[in-house]
């Protein structure tokens, strides 16, 4: 059902290996006799995308939004045809900007994939896929976690072991006014390092940190007609386009799975 | 409860169904307007439509539709030039249930009134008549949606009123950048999340309740 819903990835996790989630984010704090989290993945940024010159373009394209109606419906699916309990995890954030249940964590313990340096979970083949969970009391047989992860590729292993560096190490690099730092020993991962803060104001530069950042800047102005420039600017409108039924501006920067050698092939066509 | 933001969905199903009557029928198919215009009235009511295509009846919570087999659903529509033939209002009325006629005839309550009583700081009242119909309802809207809508439009406004009226730059950035302001930007874009929070009058009916009982 749900690669035919477009899933290019799917799995399912226990409920119960959500241990180093804090305590009121696990699937049991969502839905009370939670056994298994779902998880589909999908919906990745098209080849045609990723070349396109216009770098607005990628800043604008919104593709992550369909993997969630494709979470509702395998939400309603579960539950019509199973009689179970299914919740779809909702896509935004809870209390403290933390999301209602790490999907990243679900994917990860589904085995859609695993994470990465660069900071998304790569699904060995596709690379970056955006996902979507559905938490349920129904006792679909799991899925196991990736045997191999999929970072680092044999490739960045190979350029970590020349250069000290891999592609997304290199090209945002932490040193350097970058987000990413880390280390690989006998070709795994051993360390990582993410400057969340420093990647959010990037990567979010529209969608709702930038409308709050651009309000917070009309409302310092005490010129009203500096104010009304910034209530008017390009930016400010886009920020309100990307917020809204557009859907569009949630990433800005994707530099670092650019360069990504996993799922690279789907990245490219003639 | 408060980020399940389904109630847009039935609004494609609307959209492909005009798609259809368009290009198969050759009639005119428009999605009828489910927001307001101007006030908080919308320009035409999907719950008066709902009930007149027998979809289901007016309750004594909140004066939501149920269906007979679903209780709540969410409703939109589209007006047509198609001859369709007409579908009839329910010969019943859904609500009140059986099960709430003998409550209120024990405890003069049923069940939604019971969980949110006028008397006490809630939204709702009503009686029944002697052949357990709807003979008085009443129901607090602007109560209810200070309540049930805590995000949403509803809550920008309000923190924008309280942002904008701030004179101290410190405290006014920290209200920007609240849990709550973001929650509510959130809920305001096209995640749809937080568009009611409050469904405890639903929760306790007994219409559809074996719907929303699962394993």
């Amino acid at each position: 059902m749900v690669e035919r819903g477009g899933a290019l990835a799917w799995g399912v996790a226990d409920a119960d290996a959500f241990g180093e989630a804090p305590e009121g984010f696990r699937p049991g704090d969502l839905l009370p006799g939670a056994r298994r989290v779902v998880v589909v993945g999908g919906s990745p940024p098209r080849a045609a995308d990723w070349a396109s010159p216009v770098h607005e373009h990628m800043e604008t394209m919104g593709t992550s939004d369909r993997i969630n109606s494709l979470g509702l419906k395998t939400a309603k699916f579960i539950e019509a045809e199973f009689g179970f309990y299914a919740l779809f995890v909702p896509p935004g954030v809870r209390k403290g900007n933390r999301p209602f249940l790490s999907v990243a964590l679900a994917a990860e313990l589904a085995g859609c994939g695993s994470r990465s340096l660069a900071g998304p979970v790569l699904h060995p083949e596709y690379g970056l896929l955006f996902y979507s969970a559905i938490v349920t009391t129904y006792p679909f047989p799991f899925t196991p976690p990736l045997a191999e992860p999929a970072c680092p590729a044999p490739a960045c292993v190979e350029m970590w072991e020349a250069e000290g560096a891999t592609p997304c190490t290199s090209v945002c690099p932490l040193g350097d006014g970058g987000c990413l730092d880390g280390r690989i020993e006998n070709g795994r991962l051993v360390e990582r390092r993410y400057d969340a803060a420093r990647c959010t104001s990037r990567v979010y530069t529209h969608w709702i940190p930038g409308f709050q950042k651009g309000l917070e800047l009309a409302l310092d102005q005490e010129d009203p007609e500096a104010r009304k420039m910034v209530l008017y600017s390009s930016h400010f409108t886009k920020t309100l386009w990307s917020m809204t039924y557009a859907a569009q501006s949630q990433g800005q920067c994707w530099e670092c799975m650019r360069v990504c050698p996993v799922g690279a092939e789907f990245r490219d066509k003639a | 409860m408060e980020i399940t933001g389904y109630d847009f969905r039935e609004n494609v199903a609307v959209h492909v169904m005009c798609d259809y009557i368009e290009r198969e029928h050759g009639h005119r198919a428009l999605q009828a307007p489910s927001l307001p215009t101007a006030g908080h009235n919308p320009p035409m009511s999907m719950m008066l439509a709902a009930v007149l295509a027998g979809l289901g009846t007016r309750s004594l919570a909140a004066n939501i539709i149920l269906h007979p087999r679903y209780g709540l659903l969410y409703y939109a529509a589209l007006v047509t030039t198609l001859d369709l033939e007409p579908d009839h209002p329910l010969e019943e009325d859904v609500c009140p249930s059986k099960p709430c006629i003998r409550m209120y005839e024990k405890l003069g309550t049923t069940p939604c009134l019971a969980s949110c009583p006028k008397e006490e700081g809630g939204c709702l009242d009503g009686a029944l008549d002697e052949n357990g119909r709807i003979s008085y309802s009443y129901y607090d809207r602007e109560r209810c949606t200070s309540r049930s809508m805590n995000f949403g439009i509803g809550s920008i406004q309000k923190s924008l009123v309280q942002i904008t009226t701030e004179e101290d730059r410190e405290q006014r950035k920290s209200m920007i950048y609240s849990d709550f302001f973001t929650q509510s930007l959130s809920s305001l874009s096209y995640y749809k999340e937080s568009v009611a929070q409050c469904f405890e009058c639903m929760r306790v009916c007994p219409v559809g309740m074996h719907e929303r009982r699962l394993q």
